[in-house]
């Protein structure tokens, strides 16, 4: 069967600065939220971030959305060359979580050590955590440097290197930078005040290598819907998902008149977890109700955003009315071209559904398409399946993930959880009946444990590494997981999932 | 080793004196603080014996002036460790303020040192009445306890707040005793150990005194298991004490689904296997000190049995 489409792979450049996600990780003494805050002051007078003081980010700890705790305060600053989500990370287990349901991630750590203390005996932990983790890119601050003398700076650099050694990184190569990250809060402009945060910014800028979004991989969609289109055949309509990367954008519509919705948390938890990086905000209905409440509805979804490990602040937000635009005349379409490329593409949508943009030149991941497949029946299509070049996915009904499960608090289960447990998997635009298993030396799984499991999904599918779910009993969501590896199908005898042997019963 | 090191940095820092290298080896063998280890050369004109001895001797110091310098801050990670015979039980929680601490080996060791303090606190010649002796230990009568070095647990710890700089507390634990010799005691924790022992660390942990006939096999520590994921907040009386509506709620461990196997019901298993519980205790680690937190969201509390 030949795929006809109506888009083409395309050469694409992105316009927008890139993107690294960032975190301070270290001593809680040893300056952490001072160094942050000092970032963010040092940028902001050069118009690049807005100054978080101290107090600010110290107070985040403990947002509890409905849903997974975020333990963490997240801020954005951006230097010449690239935009920063910068992060901490207070705690293990806290970052392992809020990894595995997508709520945050590091792709480079800065350790911040204290001088005058040197590396203290569960640094060696903060390393475990990055290379657990898999962060490639570490650079170390070293704090305080105001307060020592030259002698015990060079003995720190040694030890650090070697320690950074043992973790398997390269103790040789690592940039390592001295500063007072206190001095450069006050605003000193002598070598270990704000320079000291210059020279870092530098270090990272040039150290970290840009992470690539992924669109050359094959084409890759799953089926959200299929119709028939008389003369012509059968239409499958999906969003664009090449590699592993999906949609790096969205755009949240709330109606003004309602306000954020009880369900808009877990539409924000969805973003979360599928690694959605920017959100609009698009407040509907606003020709119905009056300013004061539209004023309400902006700063609730601000918070809201916060909540959920967005930048509150910085998201764009559009006060309108859809169906008015609709109405949109021909000669106005010079306006939308200056519009940001999210807004571009929605409206275009829109737009679409008035045969003014009937095809698409070049579809992007992240783009709604529809896609002519000839010779393919109608009913031989369902929501769920994928759509892919030839053979290169394969199907299996057997993994491993790493799985977080949700404490009670969290609205997750009560009670433990032992091997064979079956309930169903949600990922992406399906759902399956899924059992999971533990390892053998593991007796039980508690709410608010994290841990790698065997899954088996009752029929075969496809499933990338790093792809996420969630388990809900119910439609309840108890657990959270990302998939690490593909392992060869398993039988399911009788099409029974309690059936299964996986390993073997002593 | 760190002198190959240096001489191969030819981008890094040149290390000068002699001075210093006698520093690098004396933070590497102590750990102690750069800045300290450096105080105590000067101090002793580089003699690093004498500088040791006397970084030694600062470190409990120190640490106890750290240790009053951090009380206030919430320790709520750690671990919770058991240890056990068959006639004997102790129950230890061991608080820090970040999870790395609690991963790290010197905690890890602390623990373990103050379980087995406990465990041998245990073995007192003490005896209550009734069936079990079990002694409540507060964080205070806790630090008083000997470890195996003839420190005692107090100071320990005060070394060990003095080396992470992070606020740790020996915050309860429950040491038990079978009075007769047809009392058994068992323990468990969560996570629990590959390889199973007596001894064990982990987020929450449970012992339990029981009764059980030899002719059937030995379920306590079963019943443990059930005890640490289940959290029943007492035994439940056949007399007093009725079962929930709903059996998700049920806090009577008599009354419970049994987790192993939820077709029965906690009385039934024990029923069936003729077994007769005493007394048990279940700790959840961080538990006691987010209770007395203002402001956080509370859960339900697990309540301590103390003794009688």
């Amino acid at each position: 069967m030949e795929l006809n489409k109506y888009c083409t792979k395309a050469k694409v450049k992105t316009k927008e600065k890139k993107h690294c996600n960032i975190g301070t990780i270290g001593h809680v003494d040893h300056g952490k939220t001072t160094l942050t805050a000092a970032i963010t002051k040092v940028l902001s007078k050069d118009g690049s971030a807005q100054f978080i003081s101290y107090d600010e980010i110290d107070k985040a700890p403990e947002e509890k959305a409905r849903g997974i705790t975020i333990n963490a305060a997240h801020v954005g600053y951006s230097t010449k060359f690239r935009h920063y989500a910068h992060t901490d990370c207070p705690g293990h287990a806290d970052y392992i979580r809020n990894m595995i349901s997508g709520a945050s991630q590091m792709d480079a750590a800065i350790l911040v050590v204290a001088a005058n203390d040197g590396p203290m005996p569960q640094t060696r932990e903060h390393l475990l955590l990055a290379k657990q983790v898999g962060i490639q890119y570490i650079l170390v601050y070293i704090n305080k440097a105001d307060i020592v003398d030259n002698e015990l700076l060079e003995l720190v650099e040694i030890e650090m290197r070697e320690m950074l050694s043992d973790f398997g990184y390269d103790g040789v190569t690592v940039p390592m930078i001295t500063g007072s990250a206190l001095k450069a809060l006050n605003e000193d402009d002598s070598e270990y005040g704000m320079p000291s945060i210059r020279k870092l910014l530098d270090a990272i800028d040039n150290y970290v290598p840009s992470i690539q979004r992924d669109l050359t991989s094959p084409f890759l969609m799953p089926i959200d819907n299929a119709f028939t289109v008389p003369g012509r055949g059968t239409v499958v309509v999906g969003t664009l998902k090449q590699g592993a990367s999906q949609m790096d954008a969205a755009i949240l519509v709330v109606a003004a008149n309602d306000g954020p919705m009880p369900q808009t948390r877990e539409h924000l938890l969805l973003a979360k977890q599928v690694g959605i990086q920017y959100i609009l905000v698009y407040i509907n209905k606003a020709d119905i109700v009056d300013n004061e409440l539209l004023e309400l509805v902006e700063i609730e979804m601000r918070e809201m955003l916060s909540d959920f490990g967005y930048n509150g602040v910085t998201v764009p937000m559009i006060t309108g009315s859809a169906l008015k635009m609709t109405m949109l005349n021909c000669w106005d379409l010079g306006l939308v071209l200056n519009l940001p490329y999210p807004i571009y593409k929605y409206l275009r949508r829109v737009l679409q559904r008035y045969f003014i943009l009937y095809s698409l030149p070049i579809a992007l991941a992240g783009d709604n398409v529809g896609v002519l497949l000839r010779g393919l029946k109608l009913r031989s299509v369902e929501t769920g399946m994928l759509l892919c070049a030839a053979k290169t996915m394969k199907l299996s009904n057997h993994y491993k993930a790493k799985v977080y499960f949700l404490t009670r608090a969290e609205g997750g289960r009560k009670k433990p959880i032992f091997s064979k447990y079956s309930q169903q998997m949600f990922s992406g635009t399906w759902n399956i009946a899924c059992r999971i298993d533990l390892e053998p030396t593991v007796d039980m799984m508690m709410p608010g444990d994290h841990g790698e499991v065997y899954l088996t999904l009752l029929e075969g599918m496809v499933m990338t590494s790093g792809q996420r779910f969630t388990i809900r009993e119910n439609n309840v969501t108890v657990a959270t997981g990302i998939v690490t590896e593909t392992l060869p199908s398993i039988d399911v005898p009788k099409g029974k999932l309690g059936k299964v042997v996986k390993f073997e019963e002593k | 080793m760190i002198f190959q090191l240096v001489r191969s940095l030819h981008t890094g820092p040149i290390c000068r004196a002699a001075e210093s290298s006698l520093l690098a080896k004396l933070r590497k063998k102590t750990g102690y603080t750069i800045a300290n280890c450096k105080k105590a050369l000067e101090m002793h004109n580089n003699d690093t014996d004498k500088a040791e001895t006397w970084l030694n001797e600062q470190a409990q110091a120190m640490g106890w002036a750290k240790a009053t310098k951090l009380a206030g801050r919430s320790a709520l990670q750690g671990l919770v460790a058991v240890k056990f015979d068959k006639s004997h039980g102790a129950l230890v929680e061991l608080n820090c303020e970040t999870d790395f601490v609690a991963k790290n080996d010197k905690f890890q060791k602390m623990i373990e040192d103050a379980t087995l303090a406990c465990f041998k606190f245990a073995h007192t010649n003490m005896q209550s009445k009734g069936p079990v002796t079990k002694m409540e230990l507060d964080s205070e009568q806790l630090g008083n306890l000997a470890a195996e070095g003839g420190k005692k647990l107090s100071e320990i710890l005060a070394l060990f707040i003095g080396s992470v700089g992070e606020n740790a507390v020996l915050r309860r634990a429950e040491c038990w005793k079978a009075n007769n010799s047809d009392v058994k005691i068992a323990g468990y924790t969560h996570p629990a150990p590959s390889v199973v022992g007596d001894y064990s660390a982990g987020k929450y942990g449970a012992l339990l005194a029981y009764r059980q006939a030899n002719d059937h096999e030995d379920i306590g520590k079963q019943l443990c298991q059930h005890i640490v994921g289940c959290a029943p907040t007492k035994i439940g009386d056949k007399e007093t004490d009725k079962p929930a509506k709903n059996s998700d709620d049920e806090t009577c461990l008599i009354y419970q689904e049994y987790l192993l196997d939820p077709s029965y019901t906690v009385e039934e298993v024990l029923q069936q296997n003729k077994v007769e519980i005493i007394d048990y205790i279940r700790f959840s680690c961080g538990e006691v000190a987010e209770a007395s937190m203002p402001g956080v969201e509370k859960q339900p509390l697990d309540t301590v049995q103390t003794v009688q």
